[in-house]
């Protein structure tokens, strides 16, 4: 028997990626919550996912950086703002994380820098992410809502809808 | 070409990373990220202090030793190393949800006046002034002008 492979919709690959790799930022964000190790792997892990997210992307940060001094509407403008200076604070965030590291960088052989600046800009950088990762969101919360909506609480409503004929034999 | 291969975002994108770290590097190698260190006071006399700083380095600690061990052989509650980082459920969670509610409160705040203020950025003078007169023209007449004292309301 044949079987068809279903492809994955653009945007419900984006929205499982994007709600994964919030997750992971919010667990991240508290070293406490896992203990150090676990916290520094999972930040290295989260390096790797955001830059899919980016190269995912891609064709918009093309031509938007195309098009950024010339005609472009002011939420594009302040949306590209906003992602550049989160991919600055996530580089500034994982660096700093990888020179003060004390299990990811003795794993693969490196020594890490003592603590002093980089521990600072570790936290400051920390500390930024979360306002800006918050504007992200918040700018893109209509498609949040209608992504979610369409493929997280639509199939569940649906599903009572579909299993009810059987089960009332 | 460039905005269709993704290969071509990979390496340019690590490009721009490896630039920016570069930049964080040369940053923390220099003398104004050293001065930070030391509590941003420019033309701190960090020789005068050596001795002094060294003496209290050396000085005892009161029951909380740096190795952690404590007071009367007693786990250290205060001193330790990376408190912040050592596991804690409660502490952790804590954190988790602080997080969580700083990031809720800003994008509840932004998605309730962005609209307002995304309106009134697409709005020209001219249409401003006129939605000013059409504030002012819906004034109700006897807010206008209070009734006289004898007239009969």
């Amino acid at each position: 028997m044949a079987q068809t492979k279903t492809k994955m919709s653009a945007t419900k690959r984006n929205l499982l990626i994007d709600m994964g790799m919030a997750l992971v930022f919010l667990v991240a964000l508290s070293p406490a919550l896992t203990g150090l190790a676990i916290h520094e792997w999972l930040s290295v892990a989260l390096g790797g996912v955001l830059l899919t997210h980016m190269v995912l992307h891609w064709p918009w940060i093309v031509a938007t950086t195309q098009r950024i001094f010339s005609k472009l509407v002011w939420q594009a403008r302040l949306n590209y703002i906003l992602n550049l200076l989160l991919l600055v604070a996530f580089t500034v965030v994982i660096g700093s994380g990888l020179m003060i590291s004390e299990a990811v960088a003795p794993f693969l052989g490196l020594q890490a820098a003592a603590g002093g600046v980089w521990t600072s800009l570790h936290h400051v950088s920390s500390e930024l992410i979360i306002w800006i990762a918050a504007l992200h969101v918040a700018v893109h919360w209509k498609w949040v809502v209608n992504a979610v909506q369409r493929y997280m609480v639509q199939p569940l409503r649906r599903r009572p809808a579909a299993v009810s004929p059987a089960s009332g034999d | 070409m460039l905005r269709k291969s993704w290969i071509v975002g990979l390496f340019v994108l690590a490009a721009v990373i490896g630039a920016i770290f570069g930049g964080t590097y040369v940053f923390a190698q220099s003398s104004y990220a050293a001065g930070m260190e030391r509590g941003g006071r420019p033309g701190f006399n960090q020789a005068a202090n050596a001795p002094a700083g060294d003496a209290a380095a050396q000085a005892p600690t009161q029951g909380f030793e740096r190795d952690g061990s404590g007071r009367d052989g007693r786990p250290n509650e205060r001193g330790g190393e990376h408190g912040h980082t050592n596991f804690s459920f409660g502490r952790g969670m804590a954190g988790f949800f602080m997080s969580l509610v700083k990031a809720g409160l800003l994008i509840a705040a932004v998605v309730v006046l962005g609209p307002r203020l995304s309106g009134w950025f697409s709005r020209g003078p001219a249409a401003k002034e006129k939605a000013a007169d059409a504030e002012a023209a819906a004034v109700p007449p006897s807010k206008e002008e209070p009734p006289a004292p004898n007239e009969v309301v």
